[in-house]
């Protein structure tokens, strides 16, 4: 397997605060590996510093073999990793057709750009039923599909998502990782953030868990969820 | 009712003057959150982008047309360019500084280089005058502004909802990142807004100077307080607040400038501001206030 993603002694400050310490991350392509950890744990900071959003103060980031330590967000979208953030952040006064035509604005194929479009209203017949109303009068669930959705207009290699269940009703839930899990076998790779442990193990290859900025496990999801001990320290308790 | 529909018409393309500025001053705003205080050196640079266009190139009158409205265009890409993407990041205030040293270099340049004094510009014979209808004479000026402030309103709202870089505009006044997200440049966007504030300002400036008949350097002045104003009026960082607003004090203006006596009339502004004071103390968000639909900006 070749590496997509890899996240080397990665750093993030904010300010005085250090929410991400020397973190090694690194994805395979046709993976999905899921990021753990408590509230406050920097795993919003460590996808947000790989999406561009935030500088990294120390550390380096390959994607595809390529150097994207200090490219800009935009820079790095259009080569292909998107970012779906946390609390979904939909283009709320515009339609779910706009949301998703900012999403693809970076396609610069016609052709390929209404395919996506067709394709997206096929995964998400909701979307479809939904496109002349504006995104913020959908549901929490609909929104998240419709983030997703926007994410994946401009055709990443690389999805990461941040939190895609949070606040999201169990069934919802459930839909959501199947479409994680859907994905995966159209041949995406993703990395998914989630206090959901439970949940994102079941879906995911590997683990890696946050607590207070730092690694303090990397393994297999078998062996995560094996480990009383990761589950009683950092996961919220009972795994499975 | 000649005198009356006079008034209206006059005070129709005044207000409609004061809403494209009003709305420039709005779209970078709600944009960028700042507020660009050199605006109404836009105003200044199209109207001097006219004078040397004639004195050097001698072209028919009506083509300074395109020339004031190019000239305000350029002018506020170029300010975003060298001045305010450098501070993009700074804290607001640094916003506001740099723009009141743009208008302040601007104003300085034009003063040592060019003239303190005024410099005529003419304007195309059609554009003064009056027409008849019926027994009443109207002013085509007064007509051909109100006209195209609509024109320009159609362009706007078309721009802002049926184009890619529109809708990315109206995305960043209420999440700049998320947009940055789906891959759409910043600099496009902001770049957009200026163009826009820009091209707006340079239509209200060829119905300004061809009242005044000449430019000066501080000429800016008085329509960026006017727009200024008519956003406040409207509620500031909103798109629908900034045409209302302009509307309202045009007509506010024109309304006082008749029925004021003549020995009071030269206080117009003062009581026009204290107008404006009272509809803040009774509705602090202005008269239309946010309206987050129309891609409003909210803190
Ligand atoms: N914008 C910010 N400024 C300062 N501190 C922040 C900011 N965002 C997050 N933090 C801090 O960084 C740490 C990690 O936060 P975050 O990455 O959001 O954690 P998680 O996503 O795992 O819940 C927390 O201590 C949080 O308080
Ligand atoms: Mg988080």
């Amino acid at each position: 397997m070749t590496t997509i993603l890899e996240v080397r002694s990665a750093v993030v400050r904010y300010g005085a605060i250090t929410a991400v310490r020397n973190v090694d991350l690194s994805v395979d392509r046709g993976e999905i590996v899921a990021v753990l950890g408590p509230n406050g744990a920097g795993k919003t900071t460590l996808v947000s510093a790989i999406a561009g959003i935030l500088p990294l103060t120390q550390g380096s980031m390959h994607f595809d073999g390529q150097d994207i330590t200090r490219l800009g967000i935009e820079e790095i979208v259009r080569r292909g990793m998107s970012l779906t953030p946390e609390g979904r952040r939909v283009f709320a006064d515009l339609t779910v057709r706009e949301n998703l035509v900012l999403g693809g604005s970076s396609q610069t194929d016609r052709a390929l750009f209404e395919q996506d479009m067709q394709r997206m209203f096929e995964m998400f017949p909701i979307l479809h039923e939904r496109s002349k109303s504006p995104a913020k009068t959908l549901s929490g669930g609909e929104q998240q599909m419709l983030a997703i959705a926007r994410s994946l207009m401009s055709r990443p290699r690389l999805l990461l998502l941040d939190e895609p269940s949070l606040g999201l009703a169990p069934r919802i839930v459930d839909q959501i990782f199947r479409l994680i899990d859907e994905l995966r076998r159209d041949g995406l790779t993703i990395l998914v953030v989630e206090q959901n442990a439970a949940e994102a193990l079941a879906f995911a290859d590997r683990a890696y868990v946050l607590n207070v900025g730092e690694v303090v496990y990397a393994g297999t999801s078998a062996e995560v969820a094996a480990s009383d001990d990761l589950a009683e320290h950092y996961l919220g308790g009972q795994l499975s | 009712m000649d005198y009356f529909l006079q008034q209206t018409l006059n005070a129709l393309s005044i207000g409609g003057e004061y809403a494209l500025l009003a709305l420039g001053l709005a779209i970078v705003f709600s944009v960028m959150g700042l507020v660009n205080f050199a605006h109404g050196e836009l105003i200044t640079l199209g109207g001097y982008a006219m004078y040397f266009t004639l004195l050097f190139a001698g072209p028919p009158v009506a083509l300074l047309i395109p020339v004031c409205i190019l000239g305000a265009m350029l002018a506020a890409v170029a300010f975003d360019k060298v001045a305010f993407r450098p501070v993009r990041n700074a804290p607001p205030t640094t916003g506001l500084l740099t723009a009141f040293g743009v208008s302040i270099i601007i104003q300085n340049i034009l003063v040592i280089f060019v003239a303190t004094r005024a410099r005529p510009v003419p304007t195309p014979d059609w554009m003064r005058g009056n027409f008849m209808v019926g027994e009443l004479s109207i002013p085509v000026l007064q007509v051909l502004e109100f006209a195209v402030t609509c024109l320009a309103l159609a362009g706007l709202l078309l721009l802002l909802n049926r184009t890619v870089v529109g809708l990315a505009m109206r995305a960043a006044a209420k999440d700049f990142v998320a947009v940055r997200m789906v891959g759409i440049k910043a600099n496009r966007v902001i770049m957009t807004a200026f163009a826009v504030s820009g091209v707006l300002a340079g239509i209200a400036a060829v119905f300004i100077i061809s009242r005044r008949g000449a430019v000066d350097p501080f000429m800016g002045f008085i329509p960026l307080l006017k727009a200024f104003v008519a956003c406040v009026l409207g509620g500031f960082g909103s798109l629908l607040g900034a045409l209302v607003g302009g509307i309202v004090l045009g007509c506010v203006e024109v309304f006082l400038q008749v029925v004021l006596p003549p020995d009071i009339a030269g206080y117009r502004d003062a009581f026009v501001f204290l107008l404006v004071g009272l509809v803040l103390v009774l509705k602090p968000e202005g008269l239309v206030g946010k309206r987050a639909e129309l891609g409003d900006k909210e803190e």
